[in-house]
């Protein structure tokens, strides 16, 4: 039998340890897929989703089902994500800036194997500006409809729109830029 | 539909986020225009793209979790413990002074909280005439209490004989030293 995930929750609640089991097995792959690419590389992706379900947990007692559970969750990484970005970003000055070190090397798009591709195409994410980079990440990875992003950033799905059209723009030409004409991509 | 419109819909049509008759819509004007078919086709690419990044399944470790819940308890059960402890503390400390400070009486019907600004044994008698000025500042809760008489008598101090009785300590003192120490800017 399968339950919803207010269900899980709701029985997570009252005790039952297997219901919260299968809530963090349900959701640990859309959650790492969508932390990892906010936060783009760096080894404290596995820290922040074990975070997230820490918090899931801690708030089972509070969590109430007005709205989609996906949303909620959502917007627990979004936050923790931020939040360890900008502490990042504070604690950049004691290490290289990885980001020019990667712009730096730009190989040609019929060098590159499948796995190398993949890894530009992170890159290429990775230089958005980080608006832009949250409603994609979130639209695409995360696979939620333009009005669960907007719940989840608490933007209007227009402007949730025009930031996924402006990002996919922004990555095309940061791909170019990179050398890689995406015509030349295997499929 | 037009081009303007076309373009604010597109991203619905690249996520299928439109209903039928939008999509029709939508797909009926894209037959015609060259412009907005390469728009489309630009975004769909880009999308495409996004597929590619690699994935970096991510496990959750629900015994680490636990474990990890269970540290962040117990560490903010003693955080708040310690923030008790000083609460109390600061409570009592506070207590203390201001038991020390304030000084509470009844005269003439009347409770009087007075902050005690020179401690009792510092006063000392008042001079009993103007030529003798009052050398000392008076307690505070002298001049309180000796206001209150003055106004629950309705004394008219400029036609009152100079010198009187205090009662309370039963010493000679004056009432225009009285009436200039009321006025002066230290009131």
């Amino acid at each position: 039998m399968t339950f919803s995930d207010h269900e899980l929750m709701y029985r997570s609640r009252l005790g039952d340890a297997a219901a919260f089991d299968e809530l963090v097995r349900r959701w640990e792959s859309p959650v790492g897929r969508v932390v990892a690419r906010l936060l783009g590389a760096g080894s404290d992706v596995e820290d922040v989703c074990q975070e997230v379900f820490l918090r899931v947990l801690r708030a089972r007692d509070r969590y109430q089902e007005n709205g989609a559970f996906s949303t909620w969750l959502y917007r627990i990484a979004l936050n923790l994500a931020r939040d360890t970005l900008r502490r990042r970003k504070r604690w950049s000055w004691l290490s290289l800036a990885t980001e020019e070190l990667e712009s730096s090397a730009a190989p040609a798009a019929q060098d590159l194997d499948r796995q190398e591709l993949g890894r530009e195409v992170e890159f290429a994410l990775a230089a958005l500006p980080q608006p832009l980079r949250e409603v994609l990440v979130l639209k695409h990875f995360g696979q939620l409809t333009f009005a669960e992003v907007a719940v989840v950033t608490g933007l209007p799905a227009s402007t949730v729109k025009s930031r996924v059209q402006s990002a996919l723009e922004r990555l095309r030409s940061e791909l170019s830029r990179r050398g890689i004409d995406q015509q030349d991509l295997p499929s | 539909m037009n081009c303007a419109d076309a373009k604010l819909i597109l991203v619905d049509l690249l996520y299928g986020e439109l209903n039928a008759a939008e999509a029709t819509s939508a797909r009926e004007h894209l037959a015609e225009c060259a412009s907005c078919r390469q728009e489309l086709a630009r975004l769909e690419s880009s999308r495409e793209q996004l597929n590619r990044v690699t994935e970096r399944p991510v496990r959750i470790d629900l015994a680490r979790l636990c474990l990890r819940g269970a540290e962040q308890w117990e560490r903010s059960r003693r955080r708040w413990r310690r923030i008790g402890y000083a609460a109390a503390a600061a409570v009592i400390l506070i207590g203390i002074f201001v038991a020390r400070q304030v000084r509470f009486e009844v005269q003439d019907g009347q409770m009087l909280i007075a902050w005690r600004h020179v401690p009792p044994q510092n006063v000392q008698p008042l001079p009993t005439s103007l030529e003798n000025p009052p050398s000392q500042q008076m307690a505070s809760v002298d001049y309180l209490r000796l206001r209150t008489r003055i106004l629950n008598q309705g004394t008219d101090i400029a036609n009152a004989p100079d010198v009187f009785i205090d009662e309370p300590t039963n010493s000679p003192r004056s009432y225009r030293a009285l009436r200039d120490q009321l006025l002066s800017p230290n009131q």
